[in-house]
């Protein structure tokens, strides 16, 4: 019963981790990416603006999915691909 | 509407519940605040008794404005801007860019206030922006908005806290949606003959699933605004133009004209207005000249949003010969779908798209969302009144929800004892210092003297007869009374004189309601329809 408690209180730390500071630095890294991939529009300013309007619905996506999801790997597992595709447009952008 | 499960349901009511308890104060701080700041421009106007003024640009202003230029040191006069003052006269701001001794880059130039049929001259100041616009007549104002925007904190802290309570207001709304198996139904039920907790949860799902779409929408912008400007413009110029400045500028509001020092007159500015004013059909809001006298300034005439639209107007207009050049977007260089979004995030968040009417929306449903989560808050605490861990808190709830009204009506005590003293710029905030401690301090006083009892129902005296008080302040300190008031236009002041005595005088009816007949009763009657300390369930 101990381990049992233990694994429960473990899961759920890790749990509200993803959902919490995970999700926000995540949330950020997307938003750093997005100008890269959404178009700039005639006017040049859509890959800035959408980006700061979405952002607190990328937050709100990563927050619910990893509050919701029992699978906690399959929530660490998106978190890691949402992530590393943007940092690697970033590098490229950057360091490329 | 959604059935999740159990589990799923168990996690989304912790969620709602606790992500209210620990930011809720916070939350309903910025929503309180935002909901006043709606009307901020008319609480300015009743603050120092005057009505909205007529428009400053339905007079000629061009010989105004050239006498008041050619009036200031040569230097301010680079760029000018032309606007209405908070008192409803004309200003002019002749200014140039200068260093500041600490090596900082702002704007330096004269204030001139003129009136708007005869030009003369009411006031000038010279100095600093910062300095030269620290207007006492928005005193009163500015902090309602300040509170609001970030809590009164130095950026980018305050901006990024209320930026987190945006995303904690999404989080709340998004949890109450998914964990509502029948959000229809429940919207509908309102099962006031039942006993208190079932009341009160029918009143928190009722007043939270009318105002969920609102309760989004200013989430979302609310948080735009917030994070756009503590460090999400910042950051995503910096991955789209890579630390270019001058390719950001340019993007962001147009190359600039080519540089030609020669002399030119500016042409009429009437003329250049009345042509702005028919071609889009909206009031004017502001006139600015870049490169003043110069052949290659430019005059941007700024115009809310025409009746029926969303979205305000700049229209651009060579400054020598005054032709029309272009329809300027508010961001980038030509309309698109981000310039859009940017143009209207503003008065969906502010409610001003539609005049009155929509701020009269606005604000109910904001005031609904301060019922919300006040209700949500009881609702929290009712479910654990025999827990004497919570007793505390329950004091403390009761206290922010029922004081910090009271601390924002000090601190329009303090404007109104203060103006038109230089003063009335620091009066406001340490009013509503005064009047946090002043509530804090009885609250302590009577938790510690009858364990709290009945203290929401003598916190609500309070706040009705500071409501009441305040029509009577501000005639007391000089500010003009009805029937001058209409005969001056300024129909605002009567207004929210009444909505302030109405307000008060139903404060103290609930108080009355809730047991406690005078102020100076200590306990609840014992058949009382409402007390904080209501057995759960």
């Amino acid at each position: 019963m101990s381990s049992k408690y233990e694994s429960g209180g473990v899961r759920r730390v890790i749990r509200w981790v993803l959902a919490g500071p995970v999700a926000a630095i995540i949330a950020v890294i997307v938003l750093m990416g997005m100008p890269l991939y959404i178009p700039a529009g005639r006017g040049g300013v859509d890959n800035l603006v959408i980006p700061l309007l979405l952002l607190p619905i990328i937050w709100a996506l990563l927050f619910f999915h990893a509050v919701l999801d029992s699978n906690l790997a399959r929530v660490a597992l998106i978190g890691v691909l949402v992530a590393g595709v943007n940092l690697t447009l970033l590098a490229a952008r950057f360091w490329g | 509407m959604f059935n999740l499960g159990q589990a799923k349901t168990k996690i989304l009511v912790a969620v709602h519940g606790w992500s209210g308890v620990v930011l809720g104060f916070l939350l309903y701080a910025v929503v309180l605040t935002g909901t006043i700041a709606v009307f901020a421009h008319e609480i300015g106007h009743w603050s120092i008794g005057r009505g909205e003024a007529p428009s400053i640009y339905q007079h000629p202003i061009d010989d105004h404005v050239r006498t008041a230029i050619n009036s200031v040191e040569p230097r301010f006069r680079h760029d000018v801007s032309i606007f209405s003052s908070p008192r409803g006269n004309l200003a002019v701001w002749a200014h140039t860019h200068a260093k500041r001794p600490s090596g900082q880059l702002a704007d330096i130039g004269a204030l001139l206030e003129l009136d708007p049929r005869s030009g003369r001259e009411i006031a000038r100041r010279e100095g600093w922006s910062n300095e030269v616009f620290r207007e006492t007549a928005t005193a009163l104002e500015r902090f309602l908005v300040d509170v609001h925007v970030r809590l009164h904190m130095p950026n980018p802290w305050g901006l990024l806290l209320t930026g987190v309570l945006g995303l904690a207001m999404m989080a709340a709304a998004v949890s109450g949606l998914l964990m509502h198996p029948n959000l229809i139904k429940d919207s509908f039920t309102l099962r006031r003959h039942k006993k208190t907790l079932v009341a009160a949860r029918d009143e928190h799902a009722v007043a939270g699933t009318w105002g969920l779409p609102f309760a989004f929408l200013l989430a979302l912008t609310g948080a735009f605004f917030s994070f756009a400007l503590s460090f999400g413009l910042p950051i995503v110029s910096l991955v789209a133009f890579g630390g270019d400045q001058a390719k950001l500028r340019d993007t962001l509001v147009g190359a600039r004209p080519a540089v030609d020092e020669r002399s030119a007159e500016v042409a009429n500015l009437d003329a250049m207005i009345r042509d702005a004013q028919t071609r889009v059909g909206g009031s004017v809001n502001r006139v600015s000249i870049t490169h003043y006298g110069r052949k290659n300034g430019q005059v941007t005439i700024a115009l809310d949003p025409a009746p029926g639209e969303l979205e305000p107007s700049r229209l651009v207009y060579e400054a020598p010969d005054g032709a029309f050049v272009m329809r300027k977007t508010r961001i980038g260089t030509e309309p698109s779908l981000g310039s859009t979004l940017f143009s209207i995030i503003g008065p969906l968040h502010f409610g001003n798209f539609g005049g009155v009417i929509s701020k009269l929306v606005w604000g109910a449903l904001g005031f609904a969302s301060c019922f919300m989560i006040a209700t949500g808050m009881s609702l929290w605490l009712r479910r654990r009144a025999g827990d004497e861990r919570w007793r505390i808190f329950a004091c403390v709830n009761a206290t922010v929800i029922f004081g910090l009204p009271i601390a924002l009506a000090a601190s329009a005590y303090g404007f109104l004892l203060s103006y038109p003293a230089e003063s009335a710029a620091t009066a406001t905030p340490l009013a509503f210092l005064a009047g946090a401690m002043l509530v804090i301090s009885f609250a302590t006083y009577a938790s510690q003297r009858s364990g709290g009892q009945a203290l929401d129902a003598h916190l609500m005296w309070g706040l009705g007869l500071t409501l009441i008080g305040l029509p009577i302040a501000r005639i007391a300190s000089g500010g003009i009374f009805w029937p001058e008031a209409f005969a001056a236009g300024a129909h605002e002041t009567i207004v929210i004189d009444f909505a302030l005595l109405l307000g008060g005088a139903f404060c103290i009816r609930l108080a009355r309601r809730w047991g406690v007949s005078t102020l100076s009763d200590t306990e609840p009657a014992a058949t009382s329809g409402k007390s904080q300390m209501d057995p759960a369930e």
